[in-house]
C-alpha cells in the first residue's frame, strides 16, 4: 500500500529465534557443564565470494545459496537472511563439593560463575529494484560466542577486517 | 608426614567422579516444530501452471504470506532439533526447510525456492568443534 511503513520483523518474531532460545535456556541444573546451540550451518566468505554488488543478480544468490531464511521488503528493495546463530553456554558451581560434607549440606552454598553467549553470524543480501545486489554482508556479533567462565568481563568489539562482499 | 602422589590424585579422582555422576548422564532427544515436506509436492509445482489454491491444497495454509514487489509470497516452514548431551558435554543443532512459492499477479506460480537443511542435521555431544 502506497505510503505504508513496513518494519523488519524483530528477533522475538521470528520462530527459529524462539526454537533458538528456548533451546538454550533448558539446561544449568549439573554443577559443571558446556552446551552449545547451533541454528544452520554457518556461511564462510569463500561460499559468498561470487557475490559482486551492483552486478550479481537475485537468480544467482538463490542458486548458489538457496532459500534464505527469510525474505523481506523495506522500501522497495529485497532483503534475504541466511541465518546462523550460534549460542555457547558453560557453568560452574564451585560450591558444589560443599554438597558432601554434612556440615554444609543444610545451608545454601551454591556459587555458580559462567555465561551464556550467542553469536550472530546472519549473512544478509540486498537487492535493488531490478534484483542486482546492493549489498551483501554479514552482521555484527560472530564472535560473541564463547564459552565464558569469568562473567564480569564484557566482550570485546568485532574485530573481523570486513564484514561486507 | 607427606602423603603420597597416589594418596593426593585418588580422592581428586573421587571428587570429579562425583561431579560426574551428578552431572545426568546421557540423553539424546529430537525435536520438530511443523512436519517435513513432501518432496514429491514441491517437484510437483508448475511455473505458470499452478496455481493459489493448488498450492494452499498441497501444503495447506501457509506459515506466513510476504507481499514482495506487489506479488504474493507463500512462505512454509518446518525445524528440527538435535539434542544429545553425554555427562558434562551437550550440543543441540537445529535447522529448518523453507518453502517459499512467489506467484504473478494472476495467482499463479512464478517461482519456486526451497531449501532442506533439516535432514543433514546430526547428532552430536562435543560443543567445542565447529
Amino acid at each position: 500500500m502506497p505510503g505504508e511503513e513496513r518494519k523488519r520483523k524483530t528477533a522475538a518474531q521470528r520462530p527459529i529465534c524462539v526454537v533458538f532460545a528456548l533451546s538454550l535456556v533448558l539446561f544449568g541444573c549439573t554443577p559443571i557443564g558446556w552446551v552449545r546451540v547451533s541454528v544452520n550451518e554457518p556461511l564462510t566468505p569463500d561460499k559468498v565470494d561470487f557475490i559482486v554488488p551492483g552486478k550479481t543478480r537475485w537468480e544467482d544468490v538463490i542458486r548458489r545459496l538457496g532459500a534464505p531464511d527469510e525474505i523481506d521488503e523495506v522500501q522497495r528493495k529485497i532483503i534475504a537472511d541466511y541465518f546462523f546463530y550460534d549460542g555457547r553456554d558453560f557453568w560452574v558451581d564451585l560450591g558444589q563439593p560443599l554438597n558432601y560434607f554434612v556440615q554444609t549440606q543444610n545451608i545454601p552454598h551454591n556459587f555458580t560463575l559462567g555465561g551464556r553467549e550467542i553469536g550472530v553470524n546472519t549473512f544478509e543480501v540486498a537487492f535493488d529494484s531490478s534484483k542486482i545486489v546492493q549489498y551483501a554482508c554479514f552482521v555484527r556479533g560472530k564472535e560473541a560466542a564463547r564459552y565464558v567462565f569469568w562473567p564480569l568481563h564484557a566482550p570485546d568489539a568485532e574485530n573481523r577486517p570486513s564484514l561486507c562482499r | 608426614m607427606l602423603r603420597s602422589p597416589k594418596a593426593m590424585i585418588l580422592p581428586s579422582l573421587l571428587w570429579l567422579l562425583l561431579v560426574f555422576a551428578g552431572a545426568g548422564g546421557c540423553a539424546v532427544s529430537r525435536g520438530d516444530f511443523g512436519l517435513p515436506f513432501n518432496d514429491a509436492d514441491v517437484s510437483s509445482i508448475k511455473k505458470g501452471e499452478t496455481t493459489q489454491s493448488d498450492i494452499v491444497r498441497m501444503f495447506g495454509a501457509p506459515d506466513t504470506i510476504l507481499e514482495l514487489d506487489n506479488r504474493e509470497v507463500f512462505h512454509y516452514y518446518r525445524y528440527a532439533l538435535k539434542h544429545a548431551t553425554f555427562l558434562i558435554f551437550s550440543r543441540i543443532n537445529i535447522a529448518g526447510d523453507e518453502l517459499y512459492v512467489f506467484f504473478d499477479p494472476n495467482g499463479r506460480v512464478e517461482q519456486v525456492l526451497f531449501s532442506k537443511k533439516a535432514d543433514k542435521l546430526k547428532f552430536q555431544f562435543w560443543p567445542f568443534r565447529a
